[in-house]
């Protein structure tokens, strides 16, 4: 595939509203749900936290690169989706004898959050929901780039997990975690290339409780790409086997 | 920006369904052709009247080693694989494990087991030991196992845009092989009957309690149904039959109902003409999404009414399988791959008195008309739609 670039990035975490409040490493406490104005509160109504995440990282990677939210493509990816929004109509299925929300279930797919973002912002471009278990991140990216190979134009690419709910804790832990790419088959500074594989990703620092998280694969790249830190970057959960891209940063002419 | 440009037709190699209709691809296609429903009562205890698609008889467990995997989908999953493996085998040789994908459709995952387990944590407060939620809901489970059955290396993942998911991978395929990620791809879906499913369409008040009546001015909504299928997609083979066109589109409308114009639906047809270099008169047949709810069937058949006018035969397969879903666009690829090499266009069960306000044709009875190009719809709440063209290339 041809190479493509990065113009911007987009990051939500509780307590970090944003990539640079990220990168700076000081947590608000007072952040706990991410603000999403691209899905009002009527069309919101039913839907999940999870799907506000992914929502609120397509409209930072796209503000940050100056695409319009209105006619760019998109790809979401996630390894538990809506799970939020599984438990608590498994909870009315038991409970409330069968008788579910019906705004809960139309919210309850894994394209949640791809049909909210595109009506809230009347987008009728291509929209697609991978999932790919731990290995969610750099499959959704390989569906972004063969958008991009293929079609040209700009993709924003949004892959998160929000933390499992009780009783799903039990099987697996970690905290909430959305992160978010507007890439571009045009010209860019920042360029990545050379997909491959990797037999073991190489630590990194990523935080404990986001080990687990699928969307914590690409924090590696999230932090070169803001940095403006050339060389290869690992797609993949720590330790795990998976992929690796190498990031290329162009150096602004001299006297510039 | 959607791909307009013509793009060179993939052989699709080998096929193979399970669903309500039979327990193996001769089993299913025959009652298709012979216009055999598949809908039964529901054997999930519901709160409603319905009927559903139900996968007839037990299926086999997994083999020993998969026993974690267990699922009520993986068992749908792998009965329909078994068929194909030769097949599946002989393209792993020829392109190389690493050079070939796995790209799979499903809306509930192990849905069913994940009920079992919440309704067992309910009552005694503890997840039972054999449940896992990693190899077992989760939608990356199958693929991940069947990629260990079938030696294949290459990329694994699973698009999950509801209904539209087992038609969209054909989209995903065509991508990787044109950029030169693989040289192969086994495709499908495959999704399981579950409460939730049914109690979810049911909230919606789009739940029939009796046969679904696509088309019919006495269509009263959809039934549900499970099954699994696959397509083995190629760079290059002997196959009568390809890849030739997937278009996809975004309502941006409403997270359950459709655009009442078709808008939508009629931007997937288009691309995938555009993308197969053809026009709308070189389509001879259209397998509808064709759910049976007022509102679908209205906004589809504006939309193949705008682009075909009523020249074009138009069935729907959903009164013989129920709507399977993530599964259903997998499904209907293999019936228009059937149509093709058959020479017959399937009945659309129940939809007699067809609707008047809807200008399509739609296909009443069994017919022999040796379709060369099939369309085949798919649309899905968050307003996800697509269109996949098969057949032979002009």
């Amino acid at each position: 595939m041809k190479p493509i670039h990065v113009r911007g990035v987009g990051l939500w975490a509780p307590g970090f509203s944003d990539a640079t409040a990220w990168r700076e490493g000081r947590p608000d406490p007072e952040v706990d749900k991410p603000a999403c104005k691209l899905v009002n509160a009527r069309l919101g109504r039913g839907s999940s936290r999870f799907a506000s995440m992914l929502g609120e990282v397509v409209e930072q990677a796209a503000a940050q690169a100056g695409v319009d939210v209105r006619t760019v493509p998109t790809v979401y990816g996630s390894s538990l989706g809506e799970i939020e929004t599984m438990v608590t109509l498994l909870r009315m299925l038991y409970e409330e004898e069968g008788k579910l929300s019906p705004n809960r279930f139309k919210n309850s797919v894994h394209n949640a959050a791809s049909g909210l973002v595109s009506i809230g912002t009347s987008n009728t471009a291509f929209s697609t929901a991978i999932a790919g278990g731990d290995r969610s991140f750099e499959v959704s990216l390989l569906e972004a780039w063969a958008w991009l190979d293929q079609a040209g134009g700009d993709v924003v690419l949004a892959v998160a997990d929000d933390a499992p709910p009780e009783p799903l804790d039990q099987l697996d832990q970690h905290g909430a975690l959305a992160i978010a790419l507007c890439l571009s088959a045009g010209p860019g500074p920042l360029t990545i290339s050379g997909l491959r594989r990797q037999t073991e990703a190489p630590a990194s620092r990523v935080p404990d409780d986001l080990r687990r998280n699928c969307a914590s694969a690409g924090l590696a790249l999230v932090e070169a790409v803001l940095a403006r830190r050339a060389g290869d970057v690992s797609i993949s959960l720590p330790g795990r086997a998976g992929m690796a891209v190498t990031l290329e940063v162009a150096q602004p002419p001299a006297g510039v | 920006m959607p791909i307009v440009s013509p793009v060179r037709p993939l052989p699709l190699t080998a096929w193979s369904t399970v669903n309500a209709l039979g327990a193996d691809t001769r089993a299913v296609l025959d009652a298709l052709d012979a216009g055999r429903s598949g809908l039964g009562p529901s054997p999930l205890e519901v709160t409603m009247e319905t009927v559903v698609g139900a996968y007839p008889g037990d299926l086999p467990p997994l083999p020993r080693e998969y026993a974690p995997y267990d699922t009520r989908l993986a068992r749908l999953g792998l009965a329909a694989f078994r068929e194909i493996q030769p097949q599946v085998d002989a393209a792993v040789g020829r392109w190389g494990a690493d050079r070939v994908a796995i790209l799979l459709g499903t809306s509930t995952g192990g849905l069913e087991e994940t009920e079992q387990a919440f309704r067992a944590w309910l009552e005694r407060q503890s997840i039972p030991e054999q449940y896992e939620y990693q190899r077992q809901h989760n939608f990356a489970a199958f693929g991940e196992m069947l990629g260990c059955i079938a030696g294949i290396e290459g990329p694994t993942y699973v698009v999950s845009t509801a209904c539209s998911s087992s038609g969209k991978v054909a989209a995903s395929a065509q991508r990787l092989i044109a950029s030169g990620v693989i040289d192969a791809a086994l495709i499908g879906g495959i999704d399981s009957l579950t409460r939730m499913t049914l109690q979810g369409f049911h909230s919606l008040g789009i739940l029939s309690g009796k046969p679904c009546r696509p088309f019919s001015v006495e269509r009263e909504g959809i039934n549900i149904g499970e099954g699994a299928a696959f397509t083995l997609v190629e760079r290059e083979g002997d196959a009568r039959v390809c890849l030739l066109g997937v278009g996809e589109s975004s309502d941006a409308y409403r997270m359950s109902s459709p655009e009442p114009e078709g808008r939508g639906a009629r931007e997937a047809m288009e691309r995938a003409l555009a993308q197969a270099g053809l026009t709308p008169e070189d389509v001879d047949h259209i397998n509808a999404h064709g759910t049976a709810t007022k509102l679908n069937d209205e906004a589809e058949a504006i939309a193949i009414a705008k682009l075909f006018g009523d020249r074009v035969p138009v069935s729907s397969t959903k009164g013989y399988t129920g709507h399977q879903l993530g599964a259903a666009g997998g499904t209907e690829i293999v019936f228009a791959i059937h149509a093709i090499l058959s020479g017959r266009l399937p009945a659309t069960l129940g939809c007699d008195p067809i609707d008047p306000s809807l200008q399509i044709r739609v296909q009443r009875e069994a017919a022999v008309t040796h379709p060369k190009r099939v369309l085949s719809n798919s649309f899905a709440f968050g307003g996800s739609n697509v269109s996949v063209l098969v057949g032979e290339p002009k």
